[in-house]
């Protein structure tokens, strides 16, 4: 038994510095502009089913710095999705949202809507998820001393209430974010000049428009090798799937 | 029998086929007159369709084709001839061939043969003829783009009637229509003494693309006129008076001449920033506001008036500042009409959109153009204009999408890649789990109190119980405190015990709601002797102290509380 935990141990170790060495060259290979070769080996970190903000977010870079804006703009994307609090993805996202060619700017929304959009992205679902538990668990602890031990102050009863109901609120705000997850799939247009049709089939469907890269679109389903979007400004159409990267 | 052999008569030659042979009427001929065009099918059995558009290059076809059948019997032979006729009218003088024509009856195959028609000069004069057309240009020399007035007229002397022509096509040239009446207006006009009614069939302004020498091509025109009839006995019926009803027509092609058109060339060489404009010419510019907001549009308005080529050429491009966006112009010619010139107002329009606030100064346009009437290039700039732009604090939109952030962003670069060694997790590694026990760990703490109690046995007492259990231990205190501190009796005391011990509700108890409200809940006894108290201490409370010693009474007291709380 203790040799097996040791073996465990010992690969998931070596595994992990065999990715943390790969990590490293890919950023030498930066450092060196060789875009296109650190691309490569962050992909591979990547297709190995692990995720970190940093590691979208250097992806991302690469990317940007080898022509390839639409490619850049998923990686943010989902750098943004894993350490949304990383300041320098919103910086160079917004740098490479102003290069791309189709420009789609809605209207701003009230400033409460911003607001709350903005406080949601704040957290991941996850820690969203975590704060909701640790509130419940604290006003559950709360009511359970406010009952045995002789704490019927006022104070307590509205710390009580208050934990109550921000529990409730928490709980709506990552009930949104979880519908949001699961209802929309979003992905960036990686190609430019991509024709996108009024049915799964090149043959007799009219093209409806052209899409650049780096345009954000919502996925709505799939049928064998295309997929439904949707713009932002309402156009439903389909497109080969290779020419979408999901976020 | 007969009708037998006549059969087979007509059998036999139909068998044997059919001939088709082509001629016409005349073979020498003036380009005025009209050749008769005839198909003639011996032993055939119906007409054929036949495809004459080899006939329509060099000649027009004024009738037909009109179809004849003829059967003959001479000498017992049948003869059976079809005709088809055309009138044609040659198109032009020269060697004209009317080329083969391919004919199929009823599967079988002909063709006719070539014939070749010699046409001449027309031989008379023109203010001979009853009525003819003329072509008349205002100029034979010009330079390239600009304009000659060509003007078709027709000048007749007899009664006739014009039907619907084709304008023949430019080559070489480019064309504004000046003048096409809806019905032609005759004035009165003498040729070499004749008198002839002149009427404009229309008028066109052309301006020659390119080229050394150019034709115009020429109209033609179908009329059918009136015949001049000899005069005849003094029959009654052929009166001049009855000539309106019975006259006669006949169809006639007119033609106007050739026209030939000499371009020169542009003297010395061509200046810079000439784009075509060849004419007399006058530039403005304008805009709609002389002040406006950041991000707000300005209409921009060059004006280039006069007379020449309009239409035919465009201002040189107009550069603005990095910092005004531009939209392509817009273009539009208003035509003066009634005029032989082509002349007008050409306006390019262009919206622009400053993004910058101060002072926006639209540089001055030139233009270069050359002038036929003084045969020298001429250039005209327009005055520079500024117009003042106001500065607003608001982050609106800019039209390309653009906010405002977005522009300051353009000239900054990414932040550097992330150089520390990240925590990697797996995709599907989430430890949501951990959430969930947190959840389980709430619900547990919640329950706590009654999992102990169910399954230790221990009572963590909810607040009233323990209220109510210690309510006594606390009214004897106070009581010991009031019996040395005060000379008062306070049945506060016994009140907030009742309340303590049996959650009574209401906050201000007196002696007949306390009495309703325990009653059934102490024994009677009891509860007579704590009404009794209470009264006793209220009375002691409203003056008659000195009746009362205040010992007793905190001894009974707490002698009364001390049963009741035994006793339940």
């Amino acid at each position: 038994m203790k040799r097996l935990i040791f073996i465990l141990f010992i690969s998931s170790h070596s595994f992990s510095a065999q990715i943390i060495e790969k990590f490293e060259a890919a950023n030498a290979r930066y450092n060196d502009s060789d875009y296109i070769g650190a691309i490569q080996l962050y992909e591979e970190i990547v297709s190995e089913k692990l995720q970190s903000g940093y590691l979208y977010y250097n992806l991302g870079n690469s990317y940007f710095r080898a022509g390839m804006i639409g490619q850049s703009i998923w990686a943010y994307n989902k750098a943004l999705k894993l350490s949304p609090r990383f300041e320098n993805i919103i910086y160079n996202l917004e740098i490479a949202n102003s290069k791309i060619k189709d420009r789609v700017t809605l209207p701003p929304e009230f400033f409460l809507v911003d607001l709350y959009i903005q406080l949601k992205n704040y957290f991941t679902f996850f820690e969203w998820f975590f704060l909701c538990g640790l509130i419940v668990f604290l006003s559950a602890g709360f009511f359970m001393l406010s009952k045995v031990l002789i704490l019927n102050s006022n104070v307590v009863r509205r710390l009580i209430l208050i934990l109550f109901f921000s529990a409730f609120i928490l709980h709506l705000i990552a009930f949104d974010i979880f519908l949001e997850d699961s209802k929309e799939t979003h992905g960036i247009i990686i190609f430019d000049d991509v024709h996108a049709f009024s049915g799964p089939f090149q043959g007799e469907s009219t093209i409806l428009f052209i899409l650049n890269e780096g345009t954000r679109v919502s996925v709505l389903q799939n049928q064998g090798s295309w997929v439904e979007i949707v713009l932002i400004s309402g156009e439903k159409a389909w497109i080969p799937i290779e020419k979408i990267k999901v976020i | 029998m007969k009708v037998f052999l006549l059969t087979f008569i007509i059998n036999l030659s139909i068998g044997l086929g059919f001939s088709a042979t082509a001629s016409v009427d005349k073979n020498r001929c003036t380009i005025d007159d009209i050749i008769s065009f005839k198909i003639e099918f011996e032993n055939a059995d119906s007409f054929s369709n036949i495809d004459i558009s080899s006939l329509i290059k060099d000649f027009t076809v004024i009738s037909g084709p009109s179809q004849q059948t003829s059967m003959q019997w001479i000498n017992g032979k049948v003869t059976n001839s079809r005709i088809m006729s055309w009138s044609l009218s040659p198109k032009r003088e020269g060697r004209l061939v009317i080329p083969r024509l391919n004919v199929q009856i009823s599967g079988k195959k002909s063709a006719t043969k070539e014939i070749v028609v010699f046409v001449s000069q027309s031989q008379k004069k023109e203010t001979d003829l009853d009525v003819f057309i003329s072509a008349e240009i205002n100029k034979e020399s010009v330079y390239i783009g600009e304009q000659i007035t060509l003007t078709y007229s027709i000048y007749r002397r007899v009664e006739c009637s014009i039907e619907p022509f084709e304008i023949p096509k430019f080559p070489g040239f480019w064309s504004e229509e000046l003048f096409r009446p809806n019905q032609i207006k005759f004035k009165n006009i003498a040729i070499n003494g004749v008198q002839y009614q002149k009427g404009i069939l229309y008028k066109v302004a052309l301006f020659p693309i390119s080229g050394k020498e150019l034709e115009i091509e020429p109209l033609s025109l179908k009329i059918q006129k009136q015949k001049k009839k000899k005069r005849r006995g003094r029959d009654p019926f052929f009166d001049p008076f009855f000539d309106s009803f019975f006259t006669e027509t006949e169809t006639k092609i007119l033609r106007s001449k050739k026209r030939e058109i000499f371009v020169k060339d542009y003297p010395k060489s061509r200046p810079i920033g000439f784009t075509g404009a060849v004419g007399d010419f006058k530039i403005s510019t304008a805009t709609d506001t002389d002040s406006i907001n950041v991000n707000e549009a300005i209409t921009f308005r060059v004006i280039v008036e006069g007379t020449g080529n309009m239409g035919l050429f465009t201002i040189p491009k107009m550069s603005f500042a990095d910092d005004i966006d531009q939209f392509p112009p817009k273009e539009n010619f208003e035509k003066n009409v009634f005029r032989d010139e082509l002349s007008g107002k050409m306006i390019w329009e262009y919206i622009l959109v400053p993004r910058v606030s101060g002072k926006l100064s639209i540089p001055p346009i030139s233009f270069t153009f050359f002038n036929p009437k003084i045969e020298k290039w001429q250039k005209l700039s327009s005055k520079p204009k500024s117009v003042f732009v106001k500065n607003t604090n608001d982050n609106h939109l800019t039209s390309n999408g653009l906010t405002k952030r977005e522009i300051e962003v353009l000239g900054k670069d990414i932040k550097y890649i992330y150089n520390e060694n990240p925590v990697l997790k797996h995709t599907n590694s989430t430890p949501y789990n951990y959430i969930f026990l947190i959840y389980f760990l709430s619900i547990l703490v919640f329950f706590l109190p009654n999992i102990l109690s169910y399954i230790v046995g221990y009572n963590l007492d909810s607040m009233p119980a323990r209220l109510s259990k210690n309510a006594l231990k606390k009214a004897l205190n106070k009581l010991k405190k009031s019996d040395t501190r005060s000379d008062n009796f306070d049945n506060k005391i016994i009140y907030q015990y009742l309340k303590d011990k049996f959650q009574l509700h209401s906050s201000n108890l007196d002696t007949i709601s306390t009495k309703d409200q325990l009653r059934g809940r102490i024994n009677d006894q009891d509860l007579d002797e704590l009404i009794e108290l209470l009264k006793l201490s209220e009375s002691f409370i409203y003056g008659k102290k000195e009746t009362i010693d205040i010992h007793s009474l905190n001894q009974k007291t707490a002698s009364i509380l001390e049963r009741i709380d035994k006793s339940c």
